[in-house]
């Protein structure tokens, strides 16, 4: 068979029933009848077309323009929360110079080939698939993925438009404008809507390199636009995959290992068939499923369910112990990963040390993890809300044994993610597909919060240690060694990432350390131990971009420099990284000279083609009994993520990842007591709500750069920024998070 | 531990309707709600009262759904999300939720705009600590609290009408 041309350039237009157009990827694949339901555009959510003809679904489109001149954006990502079904439609309407309040979404079938974000292209390890890329919602990267290939798709089906209309009306194309969804002869005041060219312009071949737009021609990318999805997230109307229903349903909870990695021994339910709407239990290889007809039958024979599990070697680690166990091995030399100047030899005398420890977190996105699916025998329907739905569906079809070509996986959006819904270890997708299999009829897995918190897939435990030594008032060496839990626990992953050597999850943000000292080394351990782990927005950022910003107010403070000069200085040769620190600076009217009642941290870094600088002002007053009360005031930050789509989407993401590293900062923690896990819901597992969450003020720099990535560029400089404004009050450098596990310190 | 106890028939004022339900009086009313009435938009989020997904209102007052028990609710008036946009507050919360960018994945959004429309009815024009006192049983993982403030001061100064 003739392998097929996998480049996304290749668009291939066809012309649809009831006079629309349909652009889609050279590669056609057979079609099928399924038909979305249509969904919001700017106009209130009026649905795209009343043409049932023109809604038919094609499996690799791009975008489809009715008759009745709507343009349909088919987006490959996952909505998780962070604005994908608004930013990527407004980037193919800024080409396509379509009518904004007439353009909707649609979310795209699982297909790597077909919408993989072409960011990973290169990075799948799975031949000819690299050049597809993995549809994987992840590191930040869908804007700036996705940006050119629909923009040029965009500019593409505007040429076409102007083509057909060229002909239609006898004048030359240079004779045509668009502009709102209209191809514009100016010379006759000629009109004629894209829905009314659509047939005849699907007739003309895409070209290949269409000329795209400067930013000062753009009319909307850059505008702060409401989102798409806004209307049936304020109404109830959305159905995520906890809501979504199919005939004949059953819900299924799953009793887990209570430590991780044991197994069921045996189980009694006998006093679960008291239970009205019980309906039996299975083994699964995670545990055993428990059938009833709805969620609450489901959660009420679980509870009369005794089970014995086998424990295997152990009796499970406790987190309490991993603190030496993690300084010990930051006392063994680890794999190089950056070596400036002397580093490795200065790296092992620095005078000024610290030792860093981080726990184990856990997502807790708010809609719980759930699967429904039906399987057939020889095929099988997946609804959930993914963030990697090419891989969960292959997953899925392996432990059918099923071509991947008969699982149908229907992404959902979902109530948050935060990485959880990309899952490693496919954890959720794998334990759905045995249970179908076990019960053999239509279902859906759900879990609870408890199944959540305790179920492992945690940010890793981790431990940083710091070194530097001081040569006349200046940073002379800085070493930075991390020992982390591997997160490349699935061979699955190793195939599909090529990943091998440094691993860049552990790495990240200790490596890029912005600088200018001239001896500087890192390196890193991977440890191995039973608890699964998996990335949480902004990963291995969070905890060393920590270490690295409070050691440096450290180190300034021994040098007897204040952070912002010393970081300014250090900053010369990076105008970017400048620009940021002196914007936010400026923003909180902070100098060094600036004496008053708030104590001031700040904190930057850059990474998903983005930069931040964010600084926390807060008040910290000593007690009697020599604890000091810390009220955090305001947080600022500044921006530079190159072009912000929608500039309002982009500090909305800031404002979530405030709130999301503050929930890990002051409280965030998974413990673990002979492998049990201590936390179970918010009682326990706390996370920041209305009273605790300070004043935010957002500044966004003007930039012509591509997009880079926001949605976790929020994140990491939080807490360190906040530990910083209290070391600058207390003189003391905070080496662990949570910081209210330290006795010494009382938040308001 | 217990069972439930066995099913009764209860008339369940729902949005204005009544509606006549055959349950385990000790069902939670959020369970009634989603799987035998159909109305879906009240989440479930934590199951013990300690997120605010699932908030309703039970004769005008903000309610866990997840933690009240139907029997709790009957002969009494049960409005959800899905009935909001019919009053002139609710609509006019909608309005602002959209127009300011509120949700970000939105699960937690219909327990938020129900607390912000109780809030409203008892005091027109809340001070911060007044929101802080009403709204902090409400979590947003997305931590879209700042907007939600901003939404509620406002509508307390008469937006979105």
């Amino acid at each position: 068979m003739k392998k097929p041309l996998l480049r996304r350039d290749f668009l291939r237009a066809t012309a649809i029933a009831g006079g629309g157009m349909l652009v889609a990827c050279k590669w056609d694949s057979d079609s099928s009848s399924d038909t979305p339901a249509p969904r919001g555009t700017a106009a209130d959510n009026t649905p795209p077309t009343a043409d049932p003809n023109a809604e038919r679904w094609t499996p690799n489109a791009f975008i489809r323009i009715s008759a009745d001149n709507f343009v349909t954006v088919i987006v490959g990502a996952a909505e998780i929360g962070q604005g994908t079904m608004t930013a990527i439609p407004m980037i193919v309407a800024e080409e396509l110079d379509a009518d904004w309040q007439r353009v909707s979404w649609e979310q795209s079938p699982a297909s790597a080939i077909t919408y993989g974000n072409p960011f990973w292209q290169g990075e799948g390890g799975l031949g000819d698939l690299d050049q597809a890329g993995l549809q994987i919602t992840a590191a930040s990267t869908t804007v700036r993925g996705y940006y050119t290939s629909q923009r040029r798709a965009g500019a593409a089906v505007r040429q076409m438009l102007l083509e057909a209309a060229s002909d239609q009306l006898g004048v030359s194309v240079d004779s045509l404008t668009t502009r709102e969804s209209f191809v514009i002869h100016e010379a006759s005041g000629t009109r004629l809507s894209y829905g009314s060219l659509a047939a005849a312009a699907a007739e003309k071949s895409p070209p290949s390199a269409p000329a795209l737009k400067s930013p000062g021609e753009f009319r909307l990318i850059g505008q702060s636009k409401q989102r798409l999805d806004a209307r049936e997230k304020t109404d109830g109307s959305l159905a995520y995959g906890f809501d979504f229903e199919i005939p004949d349903m059953v819900t299924v909870m799953v009793i887990r290992a209570p430590r991780f990695g044991a197994i069921l021994q045996s189980s009694d339910d006998s006093a679960a068939w008291d239970v009205e709407g019980y309906l039996g239990s299975h083994r699964v290889p995670s545990g055993l499923a428990v059938v009833g007809t709805d969620f609450w039958s489901a959660e009420q024979a679980r509870k009369q369910i005794k089970t014995e599990w086998l424990m295997g070697s152990g009796e499970g680690l406790s987190t309490a112990d991993l603190r030496d166990q993690f300084d010990t091995r930051n006392s063994l030399p680890g794999l190089p990963v950056r070596n400036d100047g002397l580093g490795v030899l200065s790296s092992l005398n620095g005078e000024i040390t610290a030792d860093y420890h981080f726990p184990y977190l856990a997502h807790a996105p708010m809609e719980p993890l759930n699967v429904t699916i039906d399987y057939r025998g020889s095929e099988c329907d997946i609804w959930c809300g993914s963030q990697w739905p090419d891989m969960d569906a292959l997953v899925a079809a392996t432990v059918l044994g099923l071509p991947v070509t008969a699982v149908n996986f229907h992404n959902l959006l979902s109530g948050g993610g935060f990485g959880r819904r990309a899952c490693l270890g496919f954890d959720y997708i794998q334990e759905a597909a045995h249970v179908a299999r076990a019960v053999n009829r239509p279902l859906k897995v759900v879990w609870t919060r408890e199944d959540d918190i305790r179920g492992g897939y945690y940010r890793p435990y981790t431990a940083c240690r710091l070194s530097a030594s001081l040569a006349g008032g200046a940073i002379d060496s800085w070493s930075h060694r991390v020992a982390s839990q591997t997160l490349l626990i699935s061979p699955l992953v190793e195939v599909a990432t090529g990943l091998v050597t440094e691993e860049v999850q552990t790495s990240q943000g200790a490596k890029e350390m912005p600088y200018a000292i001239l001896n500087v080394y890192v390196d890193t351990h991977s440890v191995i131990n039973g608890v699964p782990t998996l990335w949480v927005r902004s990963v291995a950022n969070a905890t060393n971009v920590y270490a690295v910003e409070t050691f440096f107010d450290h180190l300034a403070k021994q040098a007897g420099q204040h952070p912002l000069t010393l970081r300014r200085e250090l900053l010369t040769e990076k105008p970017r990284h400048l620009a940021v620190l002196n914007a936010v600076a400026e923003m909180a009217n902070w100098t060094p000279q600036t004496q008053d009642n708030l104590y001031r941290g700040v904190a930057l870094f850059a990474s998903y083609e983005s930069l931040i600088a964010q600084l926390v002002e807060a008040e910290v007053v000593e007690q009697n009994n020599g604890t000091h009360k810390v009220a955090i005031r305001k947080i600022y930050s500044a921006v530079d993520c190159g072009t912000a789509v929608n500039p309002d989407l982009v500090e909305a993401q800031i404002e979530s990842g405030i709130v999301f590293a503050l929930s890990s900062a002051l409280f965030g923690e998974i413990e673990l007591e002979e492998g049990v896990v201590k936390q179970s819901n918010f009682h326990d597992y706390p996370v920041l709500r209305m009273y605790q969450t300070p004043a935010i003020e957002t500044r966004i720099l003007p930039s012509d750069h591509s997009p880079g990535g926001v949605g976790e560029l929020g994140v990491p400089c939080v807490a360190p920024a906040l530990a910083n404004a209290i070391y600058a009050a207390t003189g003391e450098l905070y080496t662990s998070l949570p910081l209210n596990n330290n006795p010494s310190l009382v938040f308001e | 531990m217990t069972t439930p106890a066995p099913r009764e028939t209860f008339a369940l004022s729902v949005n204005g309707r009544v509606e006549q339900t055959d349950v385990s009086p000790d069902k939670p009313l959020l369970w009634v709600l989603r799987d035998e009435l159909d109305l879906k938009g009240s989440k479930y989020g934590c199951g013990r009262a300690l997120c605010g997904a699932c908030t309703v209102h039970v004769d005008g007052q903000p309610t866990r759904a997840c933690v009240t028990p139907v029997k709790a609710v009957a002969g009494k008036s049960v409005t959800t999300i899905e009935a909001l946009s019919e009053t002139e507050l609710g609509a006019r919360v909608q309005r602002a939720w959209t127009s300011l960018n509120v949700p970000q994945c939105g699960y937690c959004q219909s327990g938020q705009i129900m607390a912000v429309v109780a809030l409203l009815k008892a005091i027109p024009a809340p001070t911060d600590p007044q929101i802080d006192e009403a709204l902090s049983g409400n979590i947003c993982r997305c931590g879209m609290y700042p907007r939600i403030r901003k939404a509620v001061h406002e509508l307390a100064a008469g937006g979105f009408a």
